[in-house]
């Protein structure tokens, strides 16, 4: 519950005390450090009350010294004009606490907050940016009061009665159930992707976009490329996943290695590749998939290698993926969405670049379109147009023969029955391709 | 759950903590959503309702009130309160408050400061009282104070200091706005109205050029201070010219202009000419109140020209040229051009094809090939563009078209949008364009206001819109305008096109309905004698 509310009722309901920053005048051209900013300057006076209290406190003004101090230099790299930029950004933060917006406090303001507040020029535009900091700021200060209250709650660990040479018996001590560590699962999956870097169907994902895309964007992709990486090594048939023409020194390269610390190492099971993947892999292979083409992959080549790009079009609507393909004269092909599903208006027919890839991995291994397209967001999807082939792997929705009606169905996700079935079985419902067979098949796996 | 929303809605950028004093009123309010409807709801329940006379200690008790809360900082209520004060246009009110704080020996922050200087800058706009001492003094503590001003500072003070003597001061403020933001419309305005006060004419054209430029409007009071200027120092042969140099100067930018604006020309101009009203235009043009009749105003030949090299560079080409087409194409283009004449018509193919939505590609052939039939009855030489998926059509109506028309087909991959324009534009400047679409996209792509007001003015003038094909093959089109709406003078009339608030609200209420203001400003001159 705690997590939902806002940061001034979450901490009300604490009990804990509130606080609020406001700084005395602002002194932004100090004489002594041209260089060095100093925040001595922003002395906070902290306003202390807590909530429990009746009686009001005089104004105790305490103030805390603050010895944070911002390299200018290293934020504008010695540049006059956005030195000059920066300190009436300075000034424009100061004056807009003082109006009462949103605005974190300078201790959390960082250096790479700053570079790209001076980026940005308009003062709608920075002023989101930082109600979005702000937010930021008293989410994980909440955080830290919840983290704070829990132990309390736990109290001190239970002390451990000390045996005489005795074995304890207890889950923490010695006992017969192995614990699975994390690190444990995670080299399990990175063995999978290991297995599929050796045999496994490969795939590309361009990363060549990020100078097209915002910083926002930029760091929604890195986000879509972590899923994609983590949701193909979880897969029961990886891809053999290349990261191409990926820069070095991006925004994209950047906010990805921050998730993914290791991916430079030489054995993790991660391809980053700076070059194309024209220098990597025979053209008649290749396949761009871009959503801008007329060719529609109906089928599924196991031999081709994809391309997938990556690039967040929040506000870029521009072809981009099919003027590359055209360029550089690819093939092309897009996912047969409209065959198998009904686009509910108002949405756009946009995927994220791990839901591309889950679609891929599920129609590599079941060669059904229903099944494999479950991943595209059900927000997006008014209906799917059945086949009879849905049955077999139950889609979203059923048709019921009787009524002629399409069916809702409660689960929206399940695995299909046969996949828990043993090999024999599975290979006999392949045998059974007609119709009537097929029918008789799900009332078999429905009786079971 | 009632606690989030409120303090959701509460959390407006004035009001920013002070909602523990509405915990009671919170249930009161739940049902608010929009900021706006609290600063209107919840202030003047934060304010006493005799406020208007209010003395001294009202105003110590109210900020004691909230200091009782604590949880904003009383310098924070003081803004909120200035805020309260410009928003609801209680000027009075918002200088009594300030004379509080100046007894009672608050200083103020830099916010409140500068909330000041807007209230009492909005206060001379208005009552024409000018606060000059006091402005003056203000803007001096605060250049002194601060050596660099933010651009929310710099625009009050330079708003503040236009109805002063040092007007000047603005211009150079504006530019250090300029830094880090884009000034507000009414701070340029400010400057400009400043300027033709102080008889400093071509600046505040210049001042008023860069709004327009800005795709944005300039404010009615900066015709009124130039209007009251003329009216001031001079003759009639003065005036009248004043008056037809601004005229001459805004029908550049085929403004359309407010209720409020027209009512200041017709207002000021009055003064000076025959007659002087606001009527309105019927379809064929001949204006109500002095029957004259409104004209075209075409392209000339170097605008056109122009026009066709930019659109090349900026929409065919763009950033990459394989976004829209490939160089192959291109270059097909540029051969199909140079070997053909000049048309008279070009028919956007599938634009006229799909314009009864998606029907069998036997109705597709049958539109266009009574389209094409149309033109070529009346001897007019024709080009379809289209693209190259169209040759499946069904071969009876297809050959009619290919043996009739001109044909240039891209590529199934490409857009044939700007092929179209661009053919078009490659003919004669009267060339006539077959299709519905706005083409708002395309016009989006050209870089400069220049630009794309030629390039407007030449699609609203030359492009005609498929209404109505019977069975029989009979075409309807809806034609443009035999008039376009800029300020034009005819004979000794200025007409100036506006939309009224009726009509605002209107089109507001239905975004859909295609219509064309037929508002204008008629202001008769005497005939020279």
């Amino acid at each position: 519950m705690l997590k939902y509310l806002p940061y001034p009722i979450s901490v009300l309901r604490l009990g804990a005390s509130r606080q609020v920053f406001c700084t005395n005048k602002l002194n932004v051209h100090s004489k002594n450090c041209p260089n060095k900013l100093s925040f001595d300057c922003f002395k906070p006076k902290i306003f202390q009350r807590s909530f429990s209290s009746d009686e009001c406190h005089s104004e105790d003004e305490t103030t805390v010294p603050s010895n944070k101090t911002l390299d200018i230099k290293s934020i504008t790299n010695g540049d006059p004009q956005l030195e000059h930029k920066f300190k009436v950004l300075l000034l424009e933060t100061e004056v807009l606490r003082q109006e009462g917006c949103r605005i974190p406090s300078n201790d959390f303001l960082k250096e790479h907050h700053w570079k790209q507040l001076l980026q940005l020029d308009s003062k709608s535009a920075r002023r989101k940016l930082l109600e979005f900091t702000f937010r930021v700021q008293k989410k994980r200060e909440s955080q830290q009061l919840k983290k704070e209250l829990k132990r309390k709650e736990r109290g001190e660990k239970p002390l451990v009665p000390e045996s005489q040479g005795a074995l304890i018996y207890d889950l923490s001590h010695n006992s017969m159930l192995l614990r699975v560590y994390d690190s444990t699962i995670d080299n399990f999956h990175n063995w999978r992707a290991l297995q599929a870097s050796m045999f496994g169907q490969k795939i590309v994902i361009d990363c060549g976009y990020d100078t097209e895309m915002t910083v926002r964007e930029n760091s929604n992709c890195a986000k879509q490329l972590m899923y994609v990486f983590s949701e193909n090594r979880k897969h029961d048939d990886p891809f053999d996943v290349y990261f191409c023409n990926m820069k070095r020194d991006t925004i994209l390269f950047d906010t990805l290695k921050k998730s993914i610390p290791t991916m430079d190492e030489p054995w993790f099971p991660m391809n980053v590749y700076e070059c194309s993947y024209l220098d990597l892999f025979p053209k008649d292979k290749l396949v761009y998939l871009t959503p801008h083409c007329r060719e529609v992959l109906y089928e599924y080549d196991h031999d081709a290698i994809y391309i997938i790009g990556a690039i967040v079009d929040k506000t870029n609507p521009e072809p981009l993926s099919l003027a590359k393909a055209k360029k550089e004269g690819l093939k092309m092909a897009k996912l047969p969405l409209d065959r198998y599903l009904q686009w509910s208006s108002g949405s756009g027919k946009s995927l994220a670049i791990n839901h591309v890839i889950n679609i891929l991995l599920d129609i590599k291994t079941t060669g059904d379109w229903h099944y494999a397209l479950q991943h595209v967001p059900t927000r997006k999807v008014e209906k799917v147009i059945t086949k009879s082939s849905t049955k077999r792997f139950g889609g979203r929705l059923s048709f019921d023969k009787d009524s002629g009606l399409f069916e809702e169905k409660k689960e929206a996700f399940w695995k299909p029955k046969w996949l828990n079935k043993s090999k024999d079985s599975r290979m006999k419902s392949e045998e059974n391709n007609t119709d009537v067979g097929r029918q008789i098949n799900i009332k078999k796996i429905l009786n079971d | 759950m009632w606690c989030w929303r409120v303090s959701c809605t509460l959390n407006s950028r004035s009001l920013c903590g002070v909602y523990v004093n509405f915990v009671n009123l919170s249930r009161h309010f739940s049902s608010l959503r929009t900021t706006r409807s609290v600063k209107e709801d919840v202030l003047p329940l934060l304010l006493p309702p005799d406020l208007q006379d209010s003395k001294a200690n009202d105003w110590t008790s109210i900020r004691n009130n909230v200091k009782e809360n604590k949880d904003v900082p009383l310098s924070t209520v003081d803004f909120v309160i200035l805020n309260y004060c410009c928003s609801t246009k209680q000027y009075s009110l918002g200088i009594k408050f300030w004379k509080y704080l100046e007894e009672a020996g608050i200083k103020p922050n830099l916010a409140t400061k500068r909330k000041y200087l807007y209230l009492l800058y909005k206060c001379s706009r208005t009552s024409g009282k000018r606060e000059e001492t006091q402005i003056l003094k203000l803007c001096d503590d605060i250049q002194k104070e601060y050596k660099v001003l933010d651009p929310t500072t710099s625009e009050h003070v330079a708003q503040a200091l236009s109805v002063t003597k040092c007007w000047r001061q603005g211009i150079k403020l504006l530019d250090e706005v300029k830094i880090t933001a884009t000034p507000t419309t009414e701070t340029y305005s400010a400057v400009a109205a400043a300027a033709f006060e102080n008889l400093e004419n071509e600046l505040g054209l210049e001042i008023v050029k860069e709004i327009i430029e800005k795709d944005r409007k300039p404010l009615d009071y900066v015709y009124m201070s130039y209007f009251s200027q003329i009216k001031s120092n001079s003759s009639y042969k003065h005036a009248r010219e004043k008056i037809e140099e601004l005229f001459k100067f805004l029908g550049q930018y085929d403004l359309i202009f407010n209720q409020k604006d027209a009512e200041v020309f017709v207002q000021y101009c009055k003064e000076w000419t025959d007659s002087a009203s606001l009527t309105v235009v019927n379809k064929s043009g001949i204006c109500k109140s002095c029957s004259q009749k409104l004209e075209k105003v075409t392209l000339t030949e170097i605008e056109f020209e122009q026009l066709k090299n930019d659109f090349l560079e900026n929409v065919i080409i763009g950033k990459d040229v394989f976004n829209k087409t490939n160089p192959k194409e291109l270059e097909k283009l540029q051969q199909f051009l140079k070997s053909n004449k000049k048309y008279d018509v070009v028919i956007d193919g599938l634009n006229v094809a799909f314009s009864a939505g998606v029907k069998s590609p036997q109705t597709f052939a049958f539109l266009v090939a009574s389209v094409v039939k149309h033109f070529v009855e009346n001897n007019k030489k024709v080009l379809v563009v289209g693209r190259t998926h169209m040759k499946k059509w069904p071969k009876n109506y297809w050959n009619y078209i290919a043996h009739n028309a001109d044909l240039f087909l891209v590529d199934c991959l490409s857009q044939d949008d700007p092929y179209l324009l661009y053919c078009a534009l490659n003919s004669k400047n009267e060339t006539v364009l077959v299709s519905k679409d706005l083409m708002r996209s395309h016009l989006f792509r050209l870089n400069t206001f220049n630009q794309k007001g030629l390039f407007k003015r030449w699609l609203m003038q030359n492009q005609w819109k498929l209404q109505y094909v019977s069975k029989d093959g009979k075409v309807s089109f809806m034609h443009p305008l035999p008039y376009f709406r800029t300020i034009q003078k005819n004979l000794n009339v200025w007409h100036i096109p506006y939309e009224s608030n009726k009509t605002k609200e209107f089109k507001r209420n239905n975004p859909n309905y295609a219509s064309y203001t037929t508002e204008w400003a008629c202001i008769k001159f005497p005939t020279a004698t």
